[in-house]
């Protein structure tokens, strides 16, 4: 079977479909992603075949391409672009995988299929320390140079605890961690949820705010608004406390790890390659 | 579970392993993949998060010359020889040697640093290429069972081995000098040959379909241009640019010559480097700087390569009948299978060297590949042949058994 993918936005867009691709190929199937020009480097990155599109019409381009290698399947993600009716294929199926365990879901009126979210955020080296505990609670913070981070920052200067930027790959870097201080993405939520690492939420966007509010939902998560904290006197005491409050009190870890465990319940992507085969009408 | 995924630093080895490294991470397991610093760039561009191995032999400019040189100067071997190693005089057996000795120095260098990565990642199962012997060595001091995965027909006769079949003496000494009891077999053989091109099939081999991965890399916008003529692509791999710089087109400069005698279109296939340094290609030939195989040769109707297992396995994968100009003992071992099974034509560099007619030689061959039906028949029976053992995927059970998983 053939199965295009588009990415098409950013890097962000595109991760949380590598493993599926993958999985896709591993069971001998063709994939293609057809990429603009910024994207290329990160689906080259991720090992997959890719189509550039979009020098000058990204619509063009993939119609062309379609036209060319038809493909059986196209795959979209939740919030992906609709690419097969951005191309005039309305007869190729579609189907939206969502990747949240089900405390994290959000309510969706289309058909869906879980899917387990399998970490992806781009390929690099594994740092030597990533894979052993150290002698203190290591925290991991969002590398971000902007306002409420540096306030994190000075905030666990006088905290007992390794802090470590945050960077790809991140659930590598997470497999020790004690806590993760981040905007609430859902990438990094998903990740330090597969982890079973509790998360100090920052957030400033409304989709950083639902997704946020769900994860608080848990048990496995505390929030503070970016907004609230800007106006605030002392908000380096105030992100202090919840530090430490996230760090001595064990239901964050405990609720962190049911979390994970829902979420390795979850079907993996290779097992959701027969359900596309079915979809695209061949095999199973 | 946690698998560990190891090759030394040569794409060719590190390339084949990746489909299935993959196929166990969208199974939902944990993987990563080490290698040596020399294949950085292609080590960090497959997805799979990466050790790096700093430790290499340290060859000096004269021993690495000695060892390009080596393999270089070898006359063509006896048809077959991979089957039978008696068919081998003094030297030929010496040279086989020679190249174990080289391969068990550099996993002599890679073993410490892979044990120090195994013992803080703690890996259930460890998965070495055929050549990468400090796999084995880790998985012997960790206690886990190690899976040999071979990367084409080349694996056999088995480097490790002398020819009599018995571990060398150097093998040995990476297990004794470590306190381990030596490791002769590993737990199972991963071999994506397919069985019709094998030379050879340890017991405890677990079938697996060849899914090319060639590294990282676009399609070509051209390929969906219709083209006119038929397409024959040439290549002459990683490997051999990598050791002999510009020299290594040389033996294909002839072919070029030839082919652009047919009514064809040519599409070269190699590094930035080697097409930088070609001159005088034939009007109208198309150039694809490391563009993976796989992405072009379904669309082409001959490939002429160099004898390279991946490059042979990825064309018999597409269906696409072969010319193997081969200038190299192990390169010889798979286009003599492939000749075998009906699939391709084999002709030898040392050979064709100093012979006048060598160029209506290829322009002959690549005539027969594309007109008659009996190789695109062999090709595609091939391709039917791969298509039917079970994909990466399948296998993941059968692996992560043996990890008692």
């Amino acid at each position: 079977m053939r199965v295009l993918l588009a990415a098409l936005g950013v890097p962000q867009q595109l991760y949380p479909h590598v493993p599926l691709a993958w999985a896709l190929r591993a069971a001998g199937h063709e994939v293609r992603v057809a990429a603009t020009p910024a994207l290329i480097d990160s689906v080259t990155t991720a090992g997959l075949p890719c189509v550039a599109v979009g020098l000058e019409s990204v619509v063009d381009d993939l119609i062309a391409f379609v036209r060319w290698w038809r493909p059986d399947l196209v795959l979209r993600g939740i919030d992906g672009v609709v690419v097969a009716e951005a191309i005039g294929m309305p007869n190729v199926p579609t189907l939206t995988l969502d990747p949240s365990p089900p405390g994290l879901r959000l309510p969706v009126s289309r058909p869906y299929r879980e899917i387990r979210y399998v970490p992806y955020d781009g390929a690099g080296v594994a740092p030597d320390w990533a894979d052993r505990p150290g002698d203190r609670p290591r925290i991991c913070v969002t590398h971000d140079n902007g306002d409420p981070y540096r306030l994190v920052r000075s905030a666990l200067s006088d905290v007992d605890a390794e802090v470590v930027p945050a960077a790809a790959p991140l659930h590598v870097l997470l497999q020790h961690c004690s806590l993760i201080v981040h905007h609430g993405g859902e990438g990094t939520t998903l990740t330090a949820a597969v982890r079973g690492v509790p998360q100090l939420i920052i957030y400033d966007t409304p989709e950083e705010d639902q997704l946020s509010h769900r994860l608080v939902t848990t048990g496995a998560a505390m929030r503070l608004r970016a907004k609230g904290l800007a106006g605030e006197a002392d908000p380096a005491t105030t992100i202090r406390d919840a530090v430490d409050k996230l760090l001595a009190d064990s239901s964050y870890l405990d609720a962190a790890a049911r979390l994970a465990e829902q979420i390795k319940r979850q079907p993996a992507p290779a097992e959701l390659v027969p359900v596309l085969e079915a979809l695209a009408g061949l095999g199973g | 579970m946690r698998v560990l995924f190891t090759s030394h630093g040569a794409a060719p080895h590190l390339f084949p392993m990746v489909p299935l490294a993959w196929a166990f991470r969208a199974a939902g397991h944990e993987v990563r993949i080490a290698s040596q610093s020399r294949i950085r760039d292609v080590l960090v561009r497959n997805g799979i998060p990466a050790f790096e191995i700093t430790g290499a032999p340290q060859w000096t400019e004269e021993q690495r010359r000695e060892t390009v040189d080596a393999i270089y100067r070898q006359g063509p071997w006896p048809p077959r020889w991979a089957t039978d190693l008696r068919l081998l005089n003094d030297d030929q057996r010496a040279y086989l040697e020679f190249i174990g000795r080289r391969l068990i120095a550099t996993a002599e260098a890679m073993a410490d640093e892979l044990i120090e990565v195994g013992l803080a990642w703690r890996p259930d199962l460890i998965v070495y290429d055929q050549i990468t012997f400090a796999g084995e060595v880790a998985a012997a001091r960790l206690g886990v069972p190690a899976v040999r995965h071979l990367c084409g027909t080349v694996a056999f006769p088995r480097a490790e081995f002398d020819t009599t079949g018995e571990p060398l003496a150097e093998y040995a000494e990476l297990f004794s000098s470590r306190g381990l009891p030596m490791v002769r077999d590993p737990q199972a053989f991963v071999d994506t040959t397919p069985p019709s091109m094998r030379v050879a099939t340890e017991p405890n081999t677990v079938d697996v379909r060849y899914v090319p991965y060639n590294g990282p890399g676009i399609v070509p916008a051209w390929l969906a241009e219709p083209a006119h003529r038929p397409r024959v692509c040439v290549t002459w791999g990683h490997t051999a640019a990598l050791a002999l710089g510009g020299e290594a087109s040389r033996p294909f400069l002839v072919a070029l010559e030839a082919i652009a005698e047919l009514d064809v279109e040519i599409v070269v296939v190699t590094t930035a480097a080697q097409i930088e340094q070609l001159t005088g290609l034939p009007p109208g030939t198309r150039t694809a700087a490391s563009a993976p195989l796989h992405l072009i040769l379904p669309y082409c109707d001959v490939l002429v390569q160099q004898g390279g297992d991946g490059t042979t396995l990825t064309a018999a994968a597409c269906g696409v009948p072969q010319l193997a100009i081969s200038r190299k003992p192990d390169a010889e071992v798979s286009p003599g299978q492939l000749v075998g099974v009906g699939a391709g034509i084999h002709l030898r560099y040392q050979e064709m060297r100093d012979d006048p007619d060598a160029k209506e030689i290829i322009r002959n061959a690549v005539e027969q590949l594309l007109v008659e039906p009996r190789y695109s028949d062999a090709a595609r029976r091939l391709r039917e042949e791969i298509e039917s053992q079970p994909a990466p995927a399948e296998v993941v059970p059968t692996l992560t058994a043996l990890a008692g998983q």
